[in-house]
């Protein structure tokens, strides 16, 4: 049995896998690694070229795969229930660690396990975000010092992103199962439960990044997105409510603010349109703020 | 699941259907919400079992939501299932209109009905709310609402919503659900506790009994579920050779009735030198009874001892168990000495106890009108004759050995099983 099970969903995006595996190879740790790759209904030459990407890597390498699309969720529950190791990180094809990650983390783990026994802990990091489009790195910060239900629900500096995160096999197990009705936000529905559940997401520290994020919309679907987030807000009503009315609306405007950013980006204005006209709704103050500093552009 | 195969395998190998099973595998265990109004640093009896029946549900593959309304940020005292999610629905700031409403009813100035009102509620409509938002976008399959500070809101949240309230009662009904002494004292809220019963599912008692206190239109709602003695307690051996100790367990409150412990103890002590009497637990009575038992002088051999952890070896050391108490839900200390062994002591209107302790079975159950007097009898019977000690201690086991953790977990399951079955009854909010 390895030490570490490293999860990775993979779904036509074989260039995305080898840039992960890659990142995976140069780790400076120096534990037994298990990769596990979930292939979810790939096209054929997607899925066997991700196959083949395995044979003869560094570390031994389990290929499953879902005879048809079935989504990320679903793919991910498929992960988690192949996760034999006593730790468990994950990573998506097309993201990257740096090599100190694991050894950063692992380090950062133990120490942590030892000042609080009992505790369920995420090892998270801060991780630099890139748009694909631009060359530029951006530092996101994961603060954890800090009211960790309300902070995913803001989601400005804590982030819900599986792939910065090691923790013990048995943490991801007592979360659950993915909900497989969320085709987006699974990460953010299941970083929410691991807090609910009296998980704790911590960092180890240090102020670099230990990862990077490849941020596109390209492709994404707004109204999906959209869906996803009204089925958090009704999910974890009871959350938003707790904070305050002024909290739960400014919350529902960044929500369509978001769903707008995605129709834009993807070239849909007329509904970028309807979501940012919702968003007026919610609070009208922010929007015309929003106006007035950067008009109708929404992109970060 | 998605079959597993090593790199280099042949393709074809690697391909398996997302099969039924696996989408069996992941499918997600019916919903319960367990409900409390306050739970952070809480370690009486019903949080106890709160904490526990959550834990008992979880381990046997339900979801598990525990539902509290603490102002404060504390953390349950009793330790949680991990799988369990904990949630806390008070609002964080409370918003103006309820500080505002709170503060009026507390104004002597304003009319009574008026500060009764605004006194509901401050305390009540932000946990309504709450849990109405709970239930209609989660749709628990099933919601158990602990004693009525949560019964009540639980229930008008879920009023027309169908969702299936189960209503727990922890103490007498009548106590419960008409004492002015007991819970919030405001009379609306009294009145709301039994109208709120209408929408529950099932009504949960400890004892049959208890059940015929209710209207009739609700009888066929009860469901009648005792305690259990915990395998913690069952753990411990009984000692060969008991120590002459007369062993009380109980918070040091009026209820408990501790001062007639004492008055008969003050009446017997001096001929029995070698025994003493010990209580374990804390309350508001405690510089009351000391005062008390120095005027007697008895101070020397009545010791208030106050928290004790590892009861279940005390009851197995000590040879008599006195419960004076006015009345029990369920006299857990009382079953819990019985089970290893102890003769008990109490009286025999005592509710909640006289349900599982029969006179001349396993302790001797006295008539409360005798007062300390007829309690001082029974002990100083039982003290000396060591025979009829024995013989009572040795019925104990058998007479509480349905109380059992697991036999409890099957009953809530088998009701929850009842109620969340496509092919059963739809719904019990009338």
């Amino acid at each position: 049995m390895a030490t570490l099970d490293i999860l990775i969903p993979h779904y036509n995006d074989a260039d995305g896998l080898a840039l992960a595996l890659r990142s995976i190879a140069s780790q400076t740790w120096d534990g037994s690694i298990r990769v596990v790759v979930a292939d979810d209904g790939s096209r054929p030459e997607a899925r066997d070229a991700a196959r083949v990407l395995g044979e003869g890597f560094a570390h031994p390498v389990t290929f499953l795969a879902n005879a048809r699309n079935r989504g990320r969720p679903y793919t991910r529950n498929v992960l988690l229930d192949a996760i034999d190791s006593p730790f468990v990180a994950w990573l998506d094809a097309g993201d990257e660690w740096y090599p100190e990650k694991l050894a950063v983390q692992f380090a950062a783990l133990a120490e942590a396990e030892a000042a609080a026994p009992g505790q369920a802990l995420w090892m998270s990091c801060h991780y630099h975000w890139k748009w694909l489009d631009q060359q530029a790195h951006r530092i996101k910060r994961q603060l954890t010092d800090q009211d960790q239900v309300r902070a995913l629900l803001v989601g400005t500096d804590l982030r819900a992103y599986l792939w910065t995160l090691l923790g013990r096999a048995e943490t991801f197990r007592n979360v659950g199962w993915f909900d497989e009705r969320l085709p987006r936000l699974q990460d953010l529905d299941y970083f929410l439960r691991f807090v609910l559940k009296r998980g704790r997401i911590i960092e180890p520290g240090r102020l670099e990044a230990l990862c990077v994020y490849h941020k596109s919309d390209l492709g994404r679907s707004a109204a999906q997105i959209r869906q996803c987030n009204a089925y958090i807000f009704d999910k974890y009503r009871v959350l938003y409510n707790r904070y305050g009315r002024k909290f739960r609306r400014t919350r529902l405007y960044h929500m369509e603010m978001h769903s707008a950013r995605f129709a834009a980006n993807n070239d849909d204005h007329a509904l970028a349109r309807t979501y940012m006209w919702k968003a007026a709704r919610a609070r009208p103050r922010l929007f015309l703020r929003h106006l007035r500093r950067r008009g109708f552009r929404i992109r970060p | 699941m998605s079959e597993g195969v090593a790199t280099g395998a042949p393709a074809e190998a690697a391909i398996d259907a997302a099969s039924d099973e696996a989408l069996e595998r992941f499918r997600h265990g019916k919903t319960v919400a367990v409900v409390i109004r306050m739970l952070a640093d809480r370690s009486g009896g019903a949080e106890r079992i709160y904490i526990e029946l959550a834990n008992m549900l979880a381990a046997r593959g339900y979801e598990v939501t525990c539902l509290h309304y603490d102002a404060t940020r504390g953390k349950p005292f009793f330790a949680l299932d991990p799988r369990i999610e904990l949630i806390n629905l008070h609002p964080d700031p409370v918003p103006f209109r309820y500080r505002l409403m709170r503060w009026a009813s507390r104004r002597r100035f304003l009319p009574r009905p008026w500060r009764q009102k605004w006194g509901w509620a401050a305390a009540n409509d932000i946990f309504i709310s709450q849990l109405r938002d709970y239930f209609t976008l989660r749709r628990p399959d099933v919601v158990l609402t602990f004693m009525p500070p949560a019964n009540t809101p639980a229930l008008i949240a879920a009023a027309g919503t169908g969702i299936k309230v189960i209503p727990t009662n922890h103490n007498v009904p009548a106590e419960d659900y008409t004492s002015p002494e007991r819970w919030d004292p405001n009379p609306i809220d009294r009145a709301a506790r039994l109208a709120a019963l209408d929408h529950a599912a099932r009504i949960h008692v400890i004892f049959p009994r208890f059940g015929e206190w209710f209207p009739d239109h609700l009888k066929s709602r009860i469901v009648a579920m005792p305690n259990y003695v915990s395998e913690e307690i069952v753990r411990a051996a009984p000692a060969p050779r008991r120590e002459p100790v007369i062993l009380a367990v109980g918070r040091l409150a009026k209820v408990k009735n501790y001062h007639t412990l004492l008055a008969a103890w003050g009446l017997i002590a001096a001929d029995h030198p070698g025994w003493k009497v010990v209580i374990y637990g804390v309350g508001p009575q405690l510089k009351v009874l000391k005062a008390e038992a120095a005027r007697l002088g008895v101070e020397e051999s009545f010791l208030l001892e106050g928290h004790r952890g590892n009861l279940g070896e005390e009851y197995a050391r000590m040879s008599i168990f006195c419960h004076p108490a006015h009345f029990e839900g369920f006299g857990l200390s009382a079953a819990e000495a019985l089970a290893l062994g102890m003769p008990v002591v109490a009286f025999s209107d005592c509710a909640g106890v006289n349900e599982f302790v029969a006179d001349g079975d396993n302790g001797l159950m006295v008539e409360r009108s005798g007062g300390a007097e007829a309690l001082a009898a029974a002990l100083r019977r039982l003290i000396e004759d060591d025979a009829l000690r024995e013989r009572l201690g040795a019925a104990g086991p058998a007479s509480v050995a349905g109380f059992t953790q697991e036999r409890y977990a099957e009953r809530w399951i088998a009701l929850i099983e009842e109620l969340t079955d496509p092919s059963g009854t739809p719904h019990g909010d009338a």
